[in-house]
């Protein structure tokens, strides 16, 4: 799709209400922080807005976004390493008992690239090929974090 | 780690919701765009400040002064020969001593550099005076008996330069220095100067 500038913000407005909830918990998992995830969704719409290659349909879209948004959250991640976190909260992730509470803690707590994992397949509900897409990883090597994503989570809550 | 305890997570994930502020702050991309470009503008500026600093600090720790380099210029008049020869020195003003003769003076200003050094110059006039290069030798003829300055001091102002420039390169023909000699007549006294720039 090539869209002229005229309707760039539109067509965010557009992408922002099919994917922005996806594209924001993302971010808010990634990160830990809330500010930092809207700065990151916006620029996530800012690289959409400034895309101009084809997509096929909207699935393509949201794997595309996905993508972008996952990427940026690693650079702003590299950028501050040293930062500061905030609970669970005010990151307004909901949990009714303490067992949910210690799991999302415990999930927050991995590696980005085992999050990343963990969000696609347990929570997108990717299959490991679509992952292996969007993350530009080898199918083995999803498979291998995902193996490892899940040790990290048990041997944590244990 | 059980089964369930993935269906937990993604429903605590998924359960995760933008309040209305948070939309409106996302979906105001004009002005982070704005504030994007502004920020790309300073880091632009501010690398570029940064390389043009670095390149002025490494030519100042690597220049070396046309001396240093081994760029000499010895002057003598022709009478006396390499044994009176002075050695000019960059911003030094240099009073040269005159032989008189019926054909006035000859001073010969010797360029030495460093093997496979080569240079350029031009020749020039000031006044009566001829200035002329041949080979690593300048020659300013100066018309100094006291009968050619009775003859020309109606005609010629008490104050004259002229100045040459020469254009070192090193082996490879890349342009390395450039040194002015500058000559200068003032009252009837000869005076030399070396500058260089760069």
């Amino acid at each position: 799709m090539i869209f002229s500038r005229k309707n760039n913000n539109e067509a965010a407005g557009e992408v922002f209400t099919l994917f922005g909830s996806i594209l924001y918990r993302n971010a808010i998992i990634m990160l830990r922080d809330q500010q930092d995830a809207e700065d990151i969704v916006q620029d996530a719409l800012i690289k959409y807005m400034e895309h101009t290659a084809q997509f096929y349909d909207d699935e393509h879209k949201k794997a595309w976004l996905i993508r972008v948004n996952m990427n940026l959250c690693k650079n702003k991640l590299r950028y501050n390493k040293y930062r500061s976190y905030l609970p669970l909260e005010q990151l307004g992730i909901p949990y009714e008992m303490e067992h949910e509470r210690l799991l999302m803690e415990v999930v927050l707590e991995l590696p980005c690239k085992y999050k990343e994992i963990i969000l696609l397949h347990y929570v997108e509900g990717y299959q490991v090929k679509e992952i292996a897409e969007i993350l530009k990883l080898t199918e083995s090597a999803v498979k291998k974090r995902m193996e490892r994503a899940r040790c990290k989570l048990s041997a944590l809550l244990s | 780690m059980k089964e369930n305890d993935y269906d937990i997570i993604n429903k605590s994930i998924s359960g995760i919701f933008m309040t209305k502020e948070t939309e409106k702050r996302i979906l105001a991309l004009d002005q982070r765009r704005r504030n994007r470009k502004r920020k790309m503008c300073q880091h632009i500026v501010s690398v570029a400040a940064c390389a043009i600093f670095i390149l002025f600090a490494t030519n100042l720790f690597f220049y070396k002064s046309a001396k240093e380099q081994g760029f000499v210029v010895t002057v003598y008049a022709s009478e006396l020969g390499a044994e009176d020869e002075i050695q000019l020195y960059p911003g030094e003003k240099t009073l040269l001593q005159p032989v008189e003769n019926p054909f006035g003076t000859t001073f010969l200003f010797e360029l030495e550099l460093p093997e496979n050094y080569c240079y350029e110059r031009e020749g020039t006039t000031m006044g009566n005076d001829h200035i002329s290069t041949h080979g690593t030798t300048i020659y300013w003829n100066t018309e100094f008996s006291e009968e050619q300055r009775q003859d020309l001091q109606y005609e010629l102002p008490d104050y004259m330069d002229s100045s040459i420039r020469i254009r070192i390169y090193d082996e490879q023909g890349e342009w390395v220095d450039t040194l002015i000699l500058k000559m200068t007549k003032e009252d009837g006294n000869c005076f030399a100067e070396l500058l260089y720039e760069k």
